[in-house]
């Protein structure tokens, strides 16, 4: 296996394979800090660039997008609380609250070291691990997907800041924007009314801007004159991360690690869910418990290492099985076989130079990005003390364009602006937009899932509870959560500004 | 228990919500086939949760008339949600028909009406093309996405 | 007077020919719109292959544009509503007008908007079990399906697909129930089967496939071609094992809008004729289990689609497989 590696890296350090993988986590940064606009957008534009390049520089590029994504969408979630992904959603928790105190330089800092400590362990998994982690991944059937994800939607009561009634039902609204779109069974559309755009489902980027974004833009400017404090001037643009800093980040991070290898490597739903995990994880096990939701730099470290770990681990079923976990993959899977590749059970064998080039590159990637994302902190810094009128600009700019470019459709945009109408609500009503998040990401593959499992089973419930992965799964997760409520019984709630 | 207009609890407004909510979704969901837990239909899931979001709206609302202080909602400015409502629709009948830079334009003007402080009329403008010509260079030329800058071109 | 009003007629005339000529240099090299409906990805592959060489053979410069939902019919929709100057074609898989009208009721897109111009590639399908199921010929499937009626799980990526409507083809002809449980597509059909959830599928004949079969993870028990594969020669046909009825294939072609002009029609039709034969092409879909068919002018392949949408209209018809609303 060693010698595999070394192979590996040797082609992966080769000039052409080096500077494209360059160019696709630049390229994945810029990609990931913008708002709205996804990596997949950008995988599908360059796709054709890569037809000249061979199948390895091409892949390595387009996997260089797609994780230096993950790099650059907790970018935005920390400064000015817009997550570009839905793995960003749980960043902004606490590293907006960590910015807003004038520690954005020790958020951002945190978040590109968990990632790349997170992304080296995640890939070191894949070489080591990776044919077995796909076998595994098969043992997942619908009722343990069901399970896993009824358990996630669950735990975000315990991430919600407000009441438990409007959590639940912010769960309920969530799960039912997620039944709008194309029945599994009958494939026509559910819920649409009438709306083509509709006949496929809410996209989660109108829903992410909306709801997040925009609406923290109209609070902060809805709020009277003088109270959004500007963050203190004297406040050193680079501070160090202290050591103790540091030393604390670590328990968080590996813990992450752990998690979002785990999760990523489940095709279909598990990357969305790591960073959620490992946040909640995180509450549960982590010191300094009452400084979370208030800017505790675990509430960064461990969703960062846990969503970039997912990334990487998310090339597990495509690379091990020939099967693609998500869109990107599956973007992914089309540009190998454009080049002739197609990826199945034996690749490792019959493709060993590509198979371990790639894996060889993804720790390249990582490496590329963290030595240009810690000087790139000092700017974001400076570009978030920017005075709020100006920024509110750049948010309008990147949100609009994003939301278009989803579709080249001017719906989606359409859409921002109701989700903007529901988060003010939300604002004015104590209801934590979170739970509306989760249930919304996780909603169709759990309606799926609870489907394929009671029609596998005639009707019969006990399907839950006679399959060894699903008690399994069914023990962990009621420790867990009734650790989890309760903690929530005990920490004081705090109420929205 | 006071119920004035200008004093209506939150967690009323929040219920009247959900139970509008759960109406619209029974609604929309209720042409479709229920089915039974062997086989379940399209319209299986939408309904359960809209009955589950009634109960939890009707909870809220009895919660909220029945409290002894209630917390009364505080709307606050709308013009920010205005404003910013107001450039995103214009941004999305604009995009697609005029072009990136007049959109941008066109969302710009519409944020300033949410009442920013003032900027000189001047400055602000050179602003405005800086940041839109940054925007254009990053979205078009540099991620290469397939939007026309102006309506002609 | 003369001088004057002969430079001034050339100085117009250059004008003139500065204004016009770029517009027509455009016109004729304006790049032609290839509407992909499915998102990137297989099987927007195969169209990305064909979209390679159709370039090359038509001499224009073709922008691939991937607009999907609604499994084809947004795309369908959007072409169908185009003009019919040859600007806009769509590539898509001959379900959208072979299948999908006969199964549902509503469709997006009207499929008589749309006419065929040629046939890019076809594609079969293998009936597929997992090995834990002890079966290794179509008859032994057909017993065990016989002695546990509704037992066996087929997960249904698509429903309403030619897989979906083969395999409900295939069940009707054998007189066997099945439990149809529903997964979100292929991939879905794929991972439950390999994970031990879903019993049978058909799938359609690819090198992933194929390093399954190789490892013995999946058994494949039938093609339902007219004749075996050439890349798996010990695999027998439908019509071997007993279903002669059973020779169906997939295929994706090229279509445009209504109203194309004939001479308009006959260039795209030779073109497509010529990504055909060409050999680095056919090569490809070699490689990828697909094969180029044998149409070479847009009547024939019209005759083609005319030919397939009656034998799955048929399919239609026996299985009673009918989506509505």
């Amino acid at each position: 296996m060693i010698e595999q590696l070394l192979v590996g890296f040797s082609a992966a350090l080769s000039w052409t394979n080096f500077l494209f993988c360059f160019a696709g986590v630049v390229l994945g940064t810029m990609v990931g800090v913008l708002p709205g606009v996804g990596p997949l957008v950008t995988i599908s534009v360059l796709l054709p660039f890569t037809y000249g390049a061979g199948p390895m520089a091409g892949i390595i590029m387009l996997a260089g997008i797609y994780y230096g994504a993950q790099y650059g969408g907790s970018t935005t979630a920390i400064l000015v609380n817009m997550p570009g992904e839905a793995s960003s959603v749980v960043t902004a928790i606490d590293g907006y609250q960590m910015a807003r105190r004038g520690k954005a330089g020790q958020a951002l800092a945190i978040a590109a070291v968990a990632s790349f400590v997170a992304g080296t362990l995640a890939t070191l998994l894949v070489a080591l691990f990776g044919l077995s982690l796909g076998r595994l991944a098969l043992s997942f059937g619908p009722p343990e997907y069901a399970i896993l994800l009824v358990l996630g939607i669950c735990a975000s009561i315990g991430l919600s800041r407000g009441p438990l009634l409007q959590s639940l039902g912010g769960i309920c609204i969530g799960l039912l924007l997620a039944c709008v779109g194309a029945d599994v069974a009958t494939g026509s559309p559910r819920l649409a009314f009438g709306l083509p755009e509709l006949a496929d489902g809410l996209g989660l980027v109108p829903v992410a801007l909306g709801l997040y974004g925009v609406t923290e833009a109209i609070r902060v400017l809805s709020a009277p004159a003088g109270s959004v404090a500007e963050i203190d001037p004297n406040i050193p643009v680079r501070p160090r991360l202290s050591g103790a800093e540091l030393r604390a980040s670590v328990a968080p991070t590996l813990r992450g690690t752990a998690i979002g290898s785990v999760l990523g490597v489940l095709p279909g739903g598990g990357a969305a869910i790591a960073s959620f995990a490992a946040y909640l994880v995180e509450r549960r096990t982590g010191t300094r418990r009452e400084l979370f939701g208030h800017g505790n730099p675990a509430g960064v470290a461990a969703p960062e290492a846990a969503n970039n770990a997912a990334a990487q681990t998310s090339f597990v079923p495509l690379l091990a099985l020939g099967i693609p976990a998500n869109a990107v993959m599956a973007l992914m899977l089309g540009a190998l076989m454009i080049h002739g590749v197609v990826p199945g059970p034996q690749l490792a064998d019959l493709q060993p130079t590509l198979f371990w080039g790639l894996i060889a590159s993804m720790w390249v990637g990582n490496a590329i990005l963290l030595v240009l994302n810690l000087p790139l902190v000092g700017l974001w810094v400076r570009l978030s003390r920017l005075p709020y009128r100006d920024l509110v600009h750049a948010v309008m700019i990147c949100t609009c364009v994003g939301a278009f470019s989803v579709n080249t459709s001017g719906f989606e945009v359409a859409l921002v602006a109701l989700f903007a109408l529901l988060g003010w609500f939300f604002l004015r009503t104590g209801i934590d937009p979170i739970t509306i998040m989760l249930a919304f990401v996780l909603g169709a593959p759990l309606e799926e899932s609870l489907r394929a499992s009671l029609t596998m089973s005639h009707g019969d419930l006990s399907v839950f509870v006679t399959r060894p992965v699903s008690v399994t799964l069914l023990l962990l997760g009621g420790v867990c959560l009734l650790l989890l409520i309760r903690s929530r019984g005990r920490s004081p709630r705090d109420s929205q500004t | 228990m006071e119920v004035g207009l200008n004093a209506i609890d939150e967690e009323f407004v929040a219920g009247t919500f959900f139970l509008s909510v759960a109406s619209l979704a029974w609604a929309a969901a209720s042409p479709y086939r229920f089915g039974s837990l062997a086989s379940i239909g399209p319209g299986f899931f939408p309904l359960c949760l809209s009955v589950a979001l009634a109960v939890i709206g009707v909870a809220l609302i009895v919660r909220g008339v029945a409290k002894v202080e209630p917390a009364p909602i505080v709307w606050g400015p709308v013009r920010p949600l205005l404003a910013l409502a107001g450039a995103i629709l214009a941004a999305a009948w604009l995009l697609p028909r005029a072009g990136l830079a007049t959109s941008l334009l066109a969302v710009m003007y519409l944020t300033e009406l949410s009442g920013l402080p003032g900027k000189g009329w001047l400055r602000w403008h050179l602003f405005a093309m800086f940041a839109i010509a940054l925007a254009c260079t990053i979205f078009v030329g540099v991620l290469g996405m397939n939007l026309p800058i102006f309506p002609f071109w | 007077m003369i001088a004057i009003h002969n430079s001034r007629r050339r100085v117009l005339g250059a004008i003139a020919a500065a204004i016009a000529l770029p517009t027509i240099a455009k016109a004729s090299s304006r790049p032609l719109r290839m509407v992909i409906p499915y998102p990137p990805g297989p099987p927007d592959t195969f169209g990305r292959l064909f979209a390679d060489q159709f370039a090359a053979k038509l001499g224009t410069q073709i922008v691939v544009e991937n607009k999907a939902g609604a499994g084809g019919g947004v795309g369908a929709d959007l072409v169908a509503r185009s003009q019919p100057d040859g600007e806009t074609l769509l590539f898509a898989a001959g379900s959208l007008v072979g299948s999908n009208p006969y199964v549902f009721t509503k469709l997006m897109y009207s499929p008589e908007q749309l006419v065929p111009i040629g046939l890019a590639s076809e594609v079969n399908f293998i009936l597929t079990v997992r090995p834990g199921l002890g079966v290794k010929t179509v008859s032994a499937l057909v017993d065990l399906m016989r002695r546990e009626p509704g037992r066996i799980i087929y997960p249904n990526g698509g429903p309403g697909s030619l897989p979906h409507l083969a395999f409900a083809d295939f069940a009707h002809g054998a007189g066997v129930k099945y439990n149809d449980v529903p997964v979100r597509g292929g991939n879905a059909v794929l991972a439950a089967t390999l994970g031990g959830n879903g019993d049978v599928f058909v799938g359609v004949a690819s090198e992933t496939l194929q390093q399954y079969y190789n490892e013995g993870r999946l058994v494949p028990l039938a093609v339902f071609s007219k004749e075996r594969l050439a890349q798996m020669p010990a695999v027998p046909t439908m019509g071997e094992s007993g279903f002669p009825g059973l020779a169906l294939l997939g295929y994706y072609g090229l279509f445009g809008p209504k109203g194309l002009p004939d001479s308009l029609l006959k260039r795209l039709g030779e073109a497509v004729a010529q990504v055909s034969a060409d050999p680095g092409y056919r090569a490809r879909l070699t490689s990828l289990y697909a094969t180029p068919g044998s149409v070479s002018t847009p009547g024939e392949f019209a005759s083609y689609v005319k030919a397939d949408q009656a034998i799955w209209s048929a399919i239609v018809s026996r299985t009673g497989i009918r989506i509505t609303e």
